[in-house]
């Protein structure tokens, strides 16, 4: 669905264009809120947060004296990572540990890390290359356990197999990503 | 680099691509953040009812006469509340003479306290009566009664230069911190056994051949300047009568006075005087 069909759908069902607009962009928050979460939220912290987010991404465009204009897609992300960050400094606060900077995503990058910032981007562009190499199940694993922060359980009742068997699937996928990525210059993983 | 810090992916389009390859939902949790957020927003519609406002509705006016019957009410309890304090002040009068033995009760006391208040009452007295004059200038003016009147022979004025004392009434006003009330009021009205005349009188001429002690020009206050003797009651006083409220001392300078004295609760007071012939 296009960003002008679920913006006439919203106007016309409001109801009806929510639920088209979470099923079209449920995976996309989602992801933002376990990129931002993982290392200190539960899965159901990201639920919360996903949640959240909605809330607060269809009271944004219910809005009657405020039209967003644009690319859907960038007032979704904004209000999302925003929610995510709230939501990191909660959690950060609750289990009573100190914010690092740099586990802050923030908006506005510094205009001198510019360039490192592109090869990071560029590195995390090669390795989901590299992972997207592996094949499925194993980018599956690996992308669940590293990009989401989900337990071996969880996965494997996500993908339907045993956690043992996640659990050695996972070692050999980490040991072929490895040397996938070695192969592609990248080192000390 | 750390393979958590390596997946750590700031890049939009990175993640989107990551959301559409590898979708981490299943239709159950889906449907399970769904139905949260309708019930967050259900809570959030609730809680923003309870500050909607209604329109179409009759605006509630108070009737006149409780808006009426609550300033009358208001104004009894204010009323109440200065009469208390009023009543409160009456009841416990306190002492306005800077004076330890005047304001005791002491019997050692009794008599220091009694020569304060005769000393003090005989002093005012004399200057009431014009026997003795205030700070003056010295400058000496005669007033005529009438343009008739061309002898100069009346008594000569001079303008008080004590800035205790700018009216007549301030003189007068000596008594009030020594005498009771009701002893005040009689001074004024009739003078009593040691003023013939009331004190009040000390200013304006009002008799044939007698002069008031002050004289009110131009907004100056004058006072006769006499050349006669104030009584003078070296005699120390003798106390009589002594009671816990009351108690009278004799003050002798050929015709004794008889000064009674009361307690009213915070003070010693002069209550009444009597000139008894020797």
């Amino acid at each position: 669905m296009t960003d002008s069909q679920l913006r006439s759908l919203m106007e016309t069902s409001p109801e009806a264009g929510q639920r088209a607009l979470y099923d079209e962009y449920c995976g996309y928050v989602y992801a933002i809120a376990a990129n931002c979460l993982r290392s200190c939220g539960t899965p159901e912290d990201v639920e919360e947060c996903v949640s959240d987010a909605f809330i607060g991404i269809f009271k944004a465009l219910n809005q009657p004296d405020r039209y967003f204009e644009g690319d859907l897609k960038g007032v979704i992300s904004t209000i999302a990572r925003r929610t995510a960050i709230d939501c990191f400094r909660k959690l950060s606060t609750r289990l009573k540990r100190n914010v690092a900077i740099e586990d802050i995503q923030t908006e506005f990058r510094c205009e001198e890390n510019i360039e490192a910032d592109s090869d990071r981007t560029e590195t995390q562009r090669i390795l989901l290359e590299c992972v997207r190499n592996l094949g499925s199940p194993d980018s599956d694993i690996i992308m669940q356990h590293y990009f989401y922060g989900r337990s071996s359980g969880q996965i494997a009742s996500s993908v339907g197999m045993k956690e043992s068997a996640v659990q050695k699937r996972m070692q050999r996928a980490r040991k072929k990503l490895r040397s996938l990525l070695e192969k592609a210059g990248i080192t000390g993983v | 680099m750390d393979k958590r810090d390596l997946f750590r992916i700031e890049d939009d389009e990175l993640i989107s691509q990551i959301a559409k390859d590898y979708p981490a939902l299943t239709d159950k949790e889906t449907e399970r953040i769904f139905s949260r957020i309708n019930k967050k927003l259900g809570e959030d519609q609730k809680a923003e009812m309870y500050h909607e406002a209604v329109s179409g509705v009759e605006r509630y006016h108070r009737p006149v006469w409780q808006r009426i019957l609550g300033i009358a009410a208001g104004i009894a309890a204010v009323t109440g509340i200065a009469g208390s304090a009023v009543l409160l002040n009456k009841s416990a009068p306190k002492p306005v003479i800077v004076n330890d033995t005047v304001c005791s009760t002491s019997p050692s006391d009794t008599l220091p306290a009694a020569k304060f208040l005769t000393d003090s009452f005989l002093e005012a007295a004399s200057l009431i009566n014009g026997q003795t004059a205030p700070e003056h200038s010295g400058k000496l003016v005669v007033f005529l009664r009438d343009e008739s009147e061309t002898d100069n022979s009346g008594p000569v004025y001079s303008p008080v230069t004590d800035t205790s004392f700018v009216v007549p009434a301030d003189i007068t006003g000596l008594l009030e911190d020594i005498v009771t009330e009701e002893y005040m009021a009689e001074l004024r009205d009739n003078g009593g056994d040691y003023f013939s005349d009331s004190i009040d009188l000390i200013s304006g001429v009002v008799k044939e051949n007698e002069y008031p002690s002050y004289i009110e020009f131009c907004g100056e206050l004058y006072t006769i300047v006499n050349d006669g003797e104030a009584p003078s009651y070296t005699e120390e006083p003798t106390l009589m009568n002594t009671g816990q409220t009351s108690f009278t001392v004799r003050r002798s300078d050929g015709a004794p006075l008889y000064f009674t004295i009361v307690w009213d609760g915070a003070q010693w007071r002069i209550d009444n005087i009597e000139r008894k012939s020797s």
